[in-house]
This record gives C-alpha cells, sequence and structure tokens, in this order.
C-alpha cells in the first residue's frame, strides 16, 4: 500500500487528463470530418456547375464558330469572297 | 446469540455477490458476442442491420468520352444535366401539384394518373435530363419527395451536319448507332459506386469512401475534318434542290493514309431532337447502302486491260459500227465512235469498246481486280451496318453476265467501296486501309500494293481526260487545278427489272492530278428531269467539293495566269 500511496492519485489524475483530452480529440476530429466532408461536397459540387459551365460555353462557342455561320457573315455581311485563281501567285522556294 | 444474525447475513451477501457476478459475467459475455462474435445474430447481423438504416451506395456519374474532329473541334459532347425523380408516396397527396405540373409543363391530370399508377413505389421519374438551371427551379421549390438526380447528356454541335457517321446514344448514355455505337467500349466511363451514411431526410452525411473510382469515358479523334462536313452537307443539300432526288451521298478520303476527311448523306436528321426521328434519315448511306456502280467499273476493266498485256492506253479498239451483238441483247454505244483508242473508250464511256475490252481478257481478269481492289468485302472502318457489296460467284457465266460485269452491272458496292477503289490508284496501286480515326504519320498502318504502280499512274492519265474537254464530266473540272474522275449512270431496279426513267448519277473522282490524293465519290440517287446522267448530276457536285477541299488542305494550283513568285530570304520575288 505505502508503495502506491503517492503515485497513485497522480496516476489516476493522468488517465483522467488522458481520457479528457482524447474525448476532445475525437470530438475533434469529429468535427474536422464533418468540416472536411462539407468541403468536399461544396467542391463536387463546384466541380460539377464548372463542368456545367465549360460545356455550355464549348457549345456555344462551336454555335458561334460553325462553319456555315462564319461563311455566311464572311460572304454577306463582310462581302468576302474566295480569290479567283487567275489573281493568285504559287510561292515557290527557291 | 450474536453470531448467529452474522452468518446469515454473510450467507445472503455471499449469495447475492455470486448472483450478481454471474449476471455480470453473462452481461458481459453477451456483449462480447454481439460485439465481437459472428455467432447467432452476432456482430456482422448488427452491423447489416445499422447498415441497413443509415448506409446507402450512389452511384457517381461519369462523362462519356468526347468525340472531335481532326483538328479538335468538339463533334459530341457530354453536358450536365439533372434527372428530377419524386417519391411517389410522399408527393401523392401533395397540395402542390397543380404547381409543380405547370412548372414541369405536364398535363395535372396525366401528372396525378403517373403517381397513383406508381403510388406503392418509392421512385419515379418526373422529367429526365433537364437542363441544371431549370431543374435548380423545381428544387428550390421545395415540393415534397421531389429530388434532382446527376446524369450527362449527349449534344452534337454539328447537328445534321455530321448526325449520320456519329450515331446517337439511348437516353442511358449508350451508344445505339454509328461512331457512339462503335467505340463503345472506348467512349463509354465506369460510373464509380461510393458509400454514405444518410440521415432522417435522406441527405448524405459522410462519406465511407470508394468502392470503385470514376473511370470518364476516353476522347475520340475522328479523321473528319468538320469544315469539309459544312462544304459536303451543304454542296449535296444544293444537289438534292437542283435535281430534285430522293437521296444522296458523297465521301471524301484522303488515299495516302486511307483517312475519310468527310462523308455526308441525305436525307439527314437533327440528332439534338429525338421528337421528328426518321430511321431512314439516320443511316450513312455511304456505307450502308449498296448500288450498283455502272460505268465507274470500266476503270477497273481497264487495269485488267492494261494487266493482260494485250493493251495499252493507245491501243486501237474498233468500235464500229457503234453496237454490239452479246447472247441475246444488242449493246449500244450513243453514237459510232469508230477505231478509237483503250482511252478515248473510258474518256467516252463506250459500252461496245469496254465490252471489246471484257471479251478479250475475259471476265475472270476483272473479277480478279474487283476482289483485289476491295469489291465484295468490306473496308474495316468497323462502322456499324457497314454493307460488304456483292460480287458475282456463279459457275456457269452467260456471255451477257462476262461483260455486264465489266460495266459494273450485275454487282453492287457502296459509295465507300467507290472511293477505296481509285485512292489504291491514286496511291499508286497501294491500297490503304479506310478508317475513320485520325491516323498519325508514324503509326501509320503499311499498305498493300495490290496494282502496279506504273498501271496506276496510266489509269490516272486516262482519268485526267474523262474531265477534260470531250470527255464525260468536263463539269466536274476545278478551276486552277486537274482533276480526273470517271461517271456513271444507272438504271434502278424496279419490281419489274431495270426501270427505264429511273436512274441513280454516280462521279468518282480524283485531285489534284499533280500529285493525286483527294477521291471522293458523289452519288445522286434518282435525279428528275433531262440532267440524270453522272455527268450532268453528279460531276458539278463533285467539283464544288473538290475545290474546297483542295482550297482547305492548300493544294498548289497547277493553272495560274498570275505567275509564280519565289519565295528569297528577303521575302517574296516575281
Amino acid at each position: 500500500m505505502n508503495r502506491f500511496s503517492v503515485s497513485t492519485p497522480i496516476f489516476l489524475i493522468m488517465l483522467v487528463v488522458f481520457l479528457l483530452a482524447s474525448s476532445l480529440g475525437l470530438v475533434a476530429s469529429t468535427h474536422h470530418v464533418r468540416d472536411g466532408y462539407a468541403q468536399l461536397q461544396s467542391l463536387e459540387l463546384q466541380r460539377w456547375q464548372l463542368q456545367e459551365q465549360y460545356t455550355r460555353l464549348l457549345l456555344e462557342m462551336n454555335t458561334w464558330a460553325a462553319p456555315h455561320r462564319v461563311g455566311r457573315i464572311a460572304s454577306e455581311t463582310l462581302s468576302m469572297t474566295a480569290p479567283d485563281v487567275s489573281l493568285s501567285y504559287s510561292v515557290m522556294e527557291p | 446469540m450474536k453470531a448467529a444474525p452474522v452468518a446469515a447475513a454473510r450467507w445472503r451477501y455471499l449469495t447475492t455477490g455470486a448472483l450478481l457476478i454471474a449476471f455480470a459475467v453473462v452481461l458481459i459475455g453477451r456483449l462480447v458476442m454481439l460485439q465481437m462474435t459472428d455467432g447467432g445474430q452476432g456482430a456482422t447481423f448488427l452491423r447489416e442491420q445499422g447498415a441497413m438504416r443509415t448506409v446507402r451506395t450512389a452511384e457517381i456519374p461519369v462523362y462519356r468520352g468526347l468525340i472531335e474532329d481532326r483538328h479538335g473541334t468538339p463533334l459530341a459532347i457530354s453536358s450536365p444535366v439533372v434527372s428530377l425523380w419524386a417519391n411517389p408516396q410522399q408527393l401523392k397527396d401533395s397540395p402542390r401539384l397543380a404547381e409543380l405540373s405547370s412548372l414541369l409543363g405536364v398535363d395535372g391530370v396525366m401528372l396525378k394518373d403517373k403517381l397513383d399508377l406508381y403510388g406503392s413505389k418509392h421512385f419515379m421519374y418526373l422529367a429526365r435530363h433537364q437542363t441544371p438551371d431549370f431543374a435548380r427551379q423545381i428544387l428550390q421549390g421545395g415540393f415534397p419527395g421531389v429530388r434532382g438526380e446527376r446524369a450527362y447528356r449527349r449534344y452534337y454541335p454539328a447537328g445534321e451536319v455530321t448526325a449520320q457517321v456519329l450515331g446517337l446514344t439511348n437516353v442511358d448514355g449508350e451508344g445505339i448507332a454509328g461512331i457512339e455505337l462503335a467505340f463503345e467500349q472506348w467512349l463509354q466511363g465506369v460510373p464509380g459506386k461510393k458509400r454514405f451514411i444518410k440521415d432522417l431526410h435522406g441527405e448524405a452525411v459522410r462519406d465511407f469512401g470508394l468502392i470503385t473510382k470514376p473511370r470518364p469515358g476516353k476522347a475520340l479523334s475522328l479523321s473528319l475534318d468538320l469544315r469539309l462536313q459544312y462544304v459536303q452537307h451543304r454542296e449535296l443539300q444544293r444537289a438534292m434542290k437542283e435535281t430534285g432526288a430522293i437521296a444522296g451521298s458523297a465521301i471524301t478520303v484522303d488515299a495516302w493514309t486511307g483517312e475519310i476527311l468527310a462523308v455526308s448523306n441525305y436525307p439527314v436528321f437533327n440528332p439534338n431532337n429525338r421528337e421528328a426521328f426518321d430511321y431512314g434519315a439516320a443511316r450513312n448511306r455511304a456505307l450502308t447502302d449498296v448500288y450498283e456502280p455502272g460505268s465507274t467499273i470500266k476503270t477497273l476493266t481497264l487495269i485488267a486491260a492494261l494487266e493482260s498485256g494485250k493493251f495499252t492506253i493507245e491501243s486501237l479498239v474498233d468500235t464500229a459500227p457503234g453496237r454490239i451483238r452479246v447472247g441475246a441483247k444488242v449493246l449500244h454505244d450513243p453514237r459510232n465512235y469508230g477505231e478509237i483508242s483503250v482511252s478515248k473508250i473510258i474518256e467516252k464511256s463506250s459500252q461496245v469498246g469496254v465490252t471489246k475490252l471484257a471479251q478479250a481478257v475475259g471476265h475472270e481478269a476483272v473479277l480478279d481486280v474487283l476482289l483485289r481492289f476491295g469489291f465484295g468485302e468490306q473496308t474495316g472502318t468497323g462502322f456499324p451496318g457497314e454493307r460488304a457489296g456483292f460480287l458475282p460467284s456463279m459457275v456457269h457465266w452467260s456471255e451477257i453476265e462476262k461483260v455486264t460485269l465489266a460495266f459494273g452491272y450485275g454487282l453492287n458496292a457502296t459509295p465507300i467501296q467507290l472511293a477505296q477503289a481509285y485512292s489504291i490508284l491514286a496511291n499508286d496501286g497501294v491500297k490503304q486501309p479506310l478508317t475513320l480515326l485520325k491516323q498519325e504519320r508514324e503509326t501509320l498502318p503499311v499498305g498493300k500494293q495490290v496494282v502496279a504502280a506504273e498501271v496506276a499512274q496510266e489509269v490516272l492519265r486516262v482519268l485526267g481526260r474523262v474531265t477534260d474537254s470531250g470527255g464525260t464530266a468536263t463539269l466536274a473540272q476545278v478551276p486552277g487545278f486537274s482533276v480526273g474522275g470517271k461517271t456513271g449512270t444507272v438504271h434502278k431496279v424496279g419490281k419489274t427489272g431495270y426501270l427505264d426513267d429511273q436512274y441513280v448519277a454516280l462521279f468518282v473522282g480524283v485531285a489534284p492530278m499533280k500529285n493525286p490524293r483527294y477521291v471522293t465519290t458523289i452519288l445522286i440517287d434518282q435525279p428528275r428531269g433531262d440532267h440524270y446522267g453522272g455527268g450532268l448530276a453528279a460531276a458539278p457536285v463533285y467539283s464544288r467539293i473538290t475545290e474546297e477541299v483542295l482550297r482547305i488542305h492548300n493544294a498548289q494550283p497547277n493553272r495560274s495566269s498570275a505567275g509564280a513568285l519565289v519565295a528569297t530570304s528577303r521575302g517574296v520575288q516575281q
């Protein structure tokens, strides 16, 4: 009995402190997980929305740049024509 | 006297203590059993029961691979959409049904009927593949039991211009036609799976982690050039209007690499609008429909004649008096050409001349050339529904059957087979496998020499004369370039045999003759009016398409009245 009289309370206090610390740690890590998960979800949503936007822009770009539209604007609005072969020069390497 | 109660109390004390310890042991034992062992309704059972109530498996949708043309322009894109679904048990008695049906644009009674039909279920689609903005608007309305499910929908930016070659996907995103079907394994991704814990409202609270990782589909680079697709599409539409034909096809091939640069058909359909879907218009006729190739085969008869050693392109053949009897049939030329060269026979497309060539070399030689040039077998593009065509293989040939083969009757072929045959000529006699995929110079498959390069060049010389003045295809000429080709005008087959007033007009051309590379087949099915022949209905379409093909590929004109410039280190000098 004598042997434990001094160290037992300290040992017990230490155990209690460890217990408290690990409980708090558990609470903190659970919070981190939830926090991280919420962040993951919002990033996934963001990725989805960005992809949504990207494909919409891609479709839009292709609609604006469609060869038939470009051709129509070139000939109708800008009055462009393909150069006549009789007016074109061939450039040759010496 | 005092010792007895103490003894009794001690006995009671020990008994109670033992019972309590026994209870504790039983409890601990049961606890160990439930938590750690699988005996009875043990740990596994409990875990499963718990999971059934909270853990759910969700699919992570993946997008289908992008299809792009040879320059990276997207032709098929998977765009995120939202499928709206409902739990009928939660929604069917909602007082806001009318509001929901008007937002969805569906009939309120029909929605109610559908909810009643699925009343005992927990899942029912309300509207699939809605735009994210629209779906958000519905979901923010907070209708009971209404949820959204992420998905992808296929869009085709070029619409009807590439419709038949790209094909289609079904509502579940699986390829069902065209390239979408042919390269399904490559394009289709593998959806991921994850487990998560849900709360009381069915919302995800925590992910358990991935079961399978999502693997999006891979991108596919085609050999097609979207600009050329547009040109073909435009010119084919124009030809349909001008000739009043019921259908048409055009296909352009790069003979050196075997790449199909463009392939178009008429009628067309819009792949982005399935409501007015027409199966006939969805066919990629240039690959899936067979026709008798007619006079375009005379070029191959010429090859057989040259290979026999009995003829050169300048050998003279007497076609007088402009007709020839074969068996019970008499074959006519439009007029008596008299004694003409082998080259002239092809230039004028003389029936009598070709018959004499065919009789001199025999039908086996012509059949052998047809086989070597890929007739009667698929070209190997892997396109779903591609036909192999038909080559006759009778034991006994009648006299007329032997010669009709030489001018393209009695066999049938697809427009792509004709393009392949003429590509061999443009590629010095080497048969390069045709493909719809973009090829790299380093990994180009090795072609097979099927005819001597000298013979191919001789034949091309003749084809060049067909489009010169006096030939049958002057309308195929391209300003600034010399081109070559062969026309074909074929009677269509009806219930009573060949029809006198219905034709298929064909033209297969090679350009530029200076450096032959681009081969285009034009087929106009049933042109009306007087301009029904290959030289009048198909050759002008070839000319307009080839002009653009050569311009896009920066081909050097061989006739330039403005002259030539020489590049020097100080710029360009005349």
